[in-house]
């Protein structure tokens, strides 16, 4: 009865931890993070793959405190070896809370700025982008809840894009970040 | 000055009586006693020379600003990492403020005492005119009670970091000053003076809106008659801060918070103005520029990741402190102005907030305009949209810095704390303009609620200089002339 009294805490305990691990990482954001969309709305029949390549880190700092901006570019194809895929740059700011995600979309007229605001504490993320006129197929950015992984987090962003956008817009220009 | 005119009409509007010259001795006698009173009674609330002035001591005039940036930077710091909102930081920095002045105000020349000038605020201990004090240690004695008691319900009583400061403090003053009597009788002064600002923070309200913090909030589904009702959403069930608006005011009585009226009232019908301010915030977030994107986050000055947005200003105003190399004196002058001026701006936004109870933009472009998958760039707050809390705050920090440092460009570089790039301003007022602004970009308040709130912070904070006489020992506080 004593043993499984100390297994069920155990179990209470390795649960208790597994819920409140972070998602995201300093260390997660300096490597290549990949995924892959089964359904592809842009490229019928097909699947979509991405890579979060990462480029390199600017340090800000003020008084006491540091914070790390993560620059990187986001790559969207719809074969696996990534042939003519889409680059876009972009760049991480890791705070407190939460983590902002800016990709800046170049459809060779003019470049806009998506965003997404990831709340680690209550795990889930909202996105923000008006993109240009005739690169846009639908609005309806969802608000996604229970995001318990980097990749679950990037699978669900890079579905939204493929959803909301005409990827061919953005194809041939690869926009230089804002930095 | 009153007694002496009525005396000198007299005279005036009596020109049948003719004077009597054996009388003008016993008037001119009566004359000075007159002045001698009224003089003395009002030496503690009317600029010129302090009554209490401690001539034994090291002015205050001739130390360096290090020990109250210490501690503003400390409140700060414990704003941000313990997650307390605007308002109650607010709170925090305005009896910070009042601490710190308090605490150096015998060692200004031309200082005034805020007892008698501060609502309910008396009985202060008085520092001992024949003997010598430390001010600065005098400052560090009360600053970590009065943090302490600011933040208690937030972080608990006596948390470590601020009795580190603290004890750190003591001992670098100890050594400096090398005189144990005058150190202990200046902590044993900063102590007294502490317990009794906490005495008086604890009666200005703030603990029976913990404790009684039961808010039924207004339902636009149980009345029709008001769509325009703010309601609390599935996300945010708990209204933040409805009893805010009850605190007792800094230095003003109610009448002289401005408290502003929406002046386009809540309509649907979409010819209407208040439609229109929606549109054109709903036009604006679909056609969003670069330069709007970084202003709304600029200024989102979000609690936790941030100082939140009376903390920014007083960053601002620590980066101004230091490029003009201002002394203790001016430094605690100018920090009890501008807390007392954010604190009162916090209580007056929130009072509104409370009576007016307006929908917030999300809802309106939800429902109203029938898009029901709008979300804005920032995220929607759960308190009341009218009228707007960081430009009410942003108005009235304004108007405390350009009173002290005159219409001045300056770099602010405060959120680089969260990765931002510094931002350039051609003074404070442009600046409160941009962080009120910003509210729109953002998604999160129409227009009225963004040029009455600064104009709110504005006139409150004008009305707290006007009524409250501090001194920073200098001929010129402002340093407009530079």
């Amino acid at each position: 009865m004593n043993k499984i009294t100390k297994l069920t805490s155990l179990l209470l305990l390795v649960i208790t931890l597994a819920s409140d691990a972070q998602v995201l990482m300093k260390e997660m954001l300096m490597q290549d993070q990949q995924g892959v969309i089964d359904k592809s709305v842009n490229w019928p029949g097909k699947k979509v793959y991405y890579t979060l390549k990462y480029d390199s880190t600017k340090v800000y700092s003020y008084e006491t405190y540091t914070t790390n901006r993560y620059y990187c570019a986001l790559m969207i194809a719809d074969n696996a070896g990534m042939t003519n895929a889409i680059k876009v740059p972009g760049m991480i700011r890791d705070l407190v809370i939460d983590t902002y995600f800016e990709f800046y979309f170049n459809n060779g007229n003019e470049i806009k700025t998506f965003t997404m605001f990831y709340d680690k504490n209550n795990k889930w993320y909202r996105i923000k982008f008006a993109p240009q006129w005739g690169c846009r197929k639908e609005e309806l950015w969802k608000r996604v809840n229970g995001i318990e992984s980097y990749t679950q987090l990037l699978t669900s962003m890079v579905a939204q894009m493929d959803h909301n956008l005409k990827l061919d817009c953005y194809k041939s220009n690869d926009g230089s970040a804002i930095k | 000055m009153q007694r002496s005119s009525k005396i000198k009409s007299k005279n005036n509007h009596d020109p049948m009586k003719k004077p009597h010259f054996a009388l003008i001795p016993v008037a001119l006698g009566a004359l000075i006693v007159a002045t001698a009173f009224y003089g003395c009674k009002n030496m503690n609330s009317t600029s010129g020379s302090n009554v209490t002035f401690n001539t034994k001591s090291k002015a205050a005039t001739e130390f360096p600003n290090k020990m109250a940036i210490a501690w503003v930077d400390m409140l700060l710091d414990q704003v941000r990492f313990q997650r307390v909102g605007p308002p109650p930081a607010a709170r925090a920095m305005g009896y910070l403020g009042v601490a710190m002045y308090q605490s150096v105000m015998p060692g200004i020349s031309n200082g005034n005492s805020l007892e008698g000038q501060l609502k309910d605020l008396k009985d202060l201990p008085k520092a001992d005119a024949d003997k010598e004090y430390d001010w600065p240690t005098v400052l560090n004695n009360s600053s970590y009670l009065v943090c302490d008691e600011g933040l208690a319900r937030f972080m608990g009583p006596n948390t470590q970091n601020l009795q580190n400061l603290r004890d750190n403090m003591n001992h670098m003053c100890d050594s400096v000053l090398n005189n144990k009597e005058v150190f202990d009788r200046s902590k044993k002064y900063g102590e007294d003076l502490g317990n009794a600002i906490v005495g008086y923070m604890q009666t200005d309200q703030f603990d029976y809106t913990r404790e009684n913090n039961i808010y039924e909030s207004p339902s636009r589904a149980g009345d029709p008659a008001h769509p325009d009702w703010y309601e609390v959403t599935d996300v945010d069930k708990t209204p933040y801060e409805p009893f805010w608006g009850t605190l007792r005011p800094l230095g003003l009585d109610t009448s002289q918070l401005c408290l502003s009226k929406p002046s386009d009232p809540y309509s649907s019908e979409d010819t209407s103005k208040f439609c229109m301010f929606c549109m054109k915030l709903y036009g604006i977030d679909t056609s969003f520029t670069e330069d709007q994107r970084i202003t709304s986050l600029y200024w989102a000055d979000c609690p936790v990741e941030t100082f939140t947005p009376p903390g920014h200003w007083m960053k601002i105003a620590k980066q101004q402190v230091r490029k003009h190399n201002f002394n203790l004196a001016q430094a605690c002058e100018l920090y009890c102005y501008l807390g007392m001026a954010e604190y009162n701006a916090g209580l007056a936004v929130w009072k509104v907030k409370y009576s007016v109870n307006l929908v917030r933009p999300k809802t309106y472009i939800n429902e109203i305009m029938n898009k029901p998958d709008w979300e804005p760039y920032l995220e929607t707050p759960p308190f009341p949209e009218y009228p707007s809390g960081h430009s009410g705050f942003s108005g009235a920090a304004a108007m405390v810095l350009t009173k002290f440092f005159g219409e001045t460009e300056f770099i602010d570089s405060t959120n680089m704390v969260i990765g931002l790039d510094p931002r350039h301003f051609k003074s404070f007022d442009a600046a409160a303009e941009e962080a009120a602004w910003s509210r729109m970009y953002g998604g999160i308040h129409y227009e009225a609620a963004i040029i009455d709130a600064k104009v709110m912070g504005n006139c409150l904070a004008k009305n707290l200089m006007d009524n409250i006489k501090l001194g920073s020992g200098t001929d010129e506080t402002a340093m407009a002339k530079k």
